[in-house]
């Protein structure tokens, strides 16, 4: 794990967790693999393994400019990807102006050891930044307990009402949403999966993703799938290959937690409009 | 919020097709030192809109950067980096506003940060 000490949240802020730490190993794994050289297996090689079996993929650091975290709560997971990755800009996201704040206040507090060079953006998901804003790494922290759909909906109305303001009344909505995955927990899942895809940069780009078992890692990943050939055929290209696998798994009290990690594998050659797959 | 950040946001409200870029209003702008890294630059030049980070600079009164930029520039004109690096990176808008170029809407920016959150009739 990153060395985060001084991570900022309170009311309405989800705090740092299993799900969230593990989120960090898995990149720091994939980081230490590369500097350490072991496991250097291309995206394609790991990919033909069983998916199940969790295991490291390079990544050399250097080649990270930008990363994007979903959802990014008491911002420990931004603040460490900063640390981890001292040469790239990182983005944390948040619905709720609270766990913003909590965002900023713990990248602010670990400014010597970041290079200063983040941001944080209220908004759902990624709404809002443009198609095409590139990022290398795209970490997604999203809420994944099944509830109701409609769990999910009131406290997503309760604080677009009030524009995701940090104010008493929002509290327990802002809270409901740090945790609430509506149907198999994945509904938000699958809305930040999707908005995360778009936003990979197409060449040896990876987005890690927490999962639980309940979220039925198998059909997420076959909805990747299809979410990534429908980004490609919205560009007129033909699409590179989506490669996942399980990064790192971990029992954490009741949950089985993994972080699923997907990789886009071919180099970006064919510049040239595609009109049939 | 940096220029770097505003150069990748867009207006996300149903309809609107006039999108981008946000215009800037700036209540408090705070100038803060970031590691100068000419390596980031380059890569994050074409990921850039040259042209929205440069109106949006004036804007603000940030002058000093050119109408384009060459290769040669990138490599090694050190006063063009600097000037680069400082305007997207080191100029904080702490307190103002995102105003949509088509509707006017103003998305606040409080403590340094945008909230981009649509009201349910605008999803």
């Amino acid at each position: 794990m990153a060395s985060i000490s001084a991570t900022t949240y309170g009311e309405g802020v989800y705090p740092p967790s299993d799900d969230t730490f593990l989120l960090v190993d898995a990149l720091e794994q994939d980081l230490a693999a590369f500097s350490s050289g072991v496991g250097n297996e291309s995206a394609e090689a790991a990919a033909k393994k069983s998916k199940l079996i969790s295991s490291p993929l390079p990544l050399d650091g250097r080649d990270v400019a930008s990363v994007v975290e979903v959802g990014s709560g008491s911002g420990f997971v931004s603040a460490s990807a900063s640390v981890l990755l001292p040469g790239a800009y990182v983005v944390g996201t948040d619905l709720s102006q609270r766990a913003c704040l909590a965002t900023r206040a713990t990248l602010a507090a670990h400014a010597e050891s970041c290079s200063g060079r983040s941001d944080v953006l209220g908004t759902e998901s990624l709404l809002g930044l443009r198609p095409g804003a590139p990022f290398d790494v795209v970490l997604v922290n999203p809420p994944y307990v099944p509830t109701s759909s409609e769990e999910l909906r009131e406290s997503l109305s309760t604080l677009r009402e009030r524009g995701g303001a940090a104010v008493p009344e929002t509290e327990g909505a802002a809270f409901t949403l740090t945790w609430a995955g509506g149907l198999d927990g994945v509904e938000m899942t699958v809305a930040m999966l999707e908005a995360g895809l778009r936003a990979l940069a197409a060449a040896g780009g990876r987005l890690y993703l927490i999962v639980v078992q309940e979220n039925q890692p198998e059909e997420l990943a076959r909805r990747a799938q299809d979410v990534w050939r429908g980004v490609w055929a919205d560009r007129g290209r033909r699409p590179p290959r989506l490669a996942w696998a399980v990064a790192v798994q971990t029992r954490a009290s009741n949950e089985l937690l993994s972080v699923l990690r997907f990789v886009s594998t071919e180099l970006e050659e064919e510049e040239e409009a595609v009109t049939e797959f | 919020m940096k220029l770097l950040t505003h150069n990748l946001l867009e207006c996300h409200i149903k309809g609107v097709t006039n999108k981008y870029p946000f215009l800037v209003e700036a209540q408090q702008v705070e100038q803060t030192e970031v590691d100068f890294n000419p390596d980031f630059l380059r890569r994050m030049y074409p990921k850039l809109d040259w042209k929205a980070f440069k109106d949006t600079a004036e804007g603000l009164k940030l002058e000093g950067l050119p109408d384009s930029v060459t290769e040669e520039m990138l490599k090694s004109d050190e006063a063009f980096l600097r000037a680069f690096h400082h305007i997207l990176l080191e100029v904080d808008v702490e307190e103002g506003a995102l105003i949509c170029p088509e509707t006017g809407r103003r998305f606040p920016i409080v403590k340094g940060i945008p909230n981009l959150l649509l009201n349910e009739d605008e999803c």
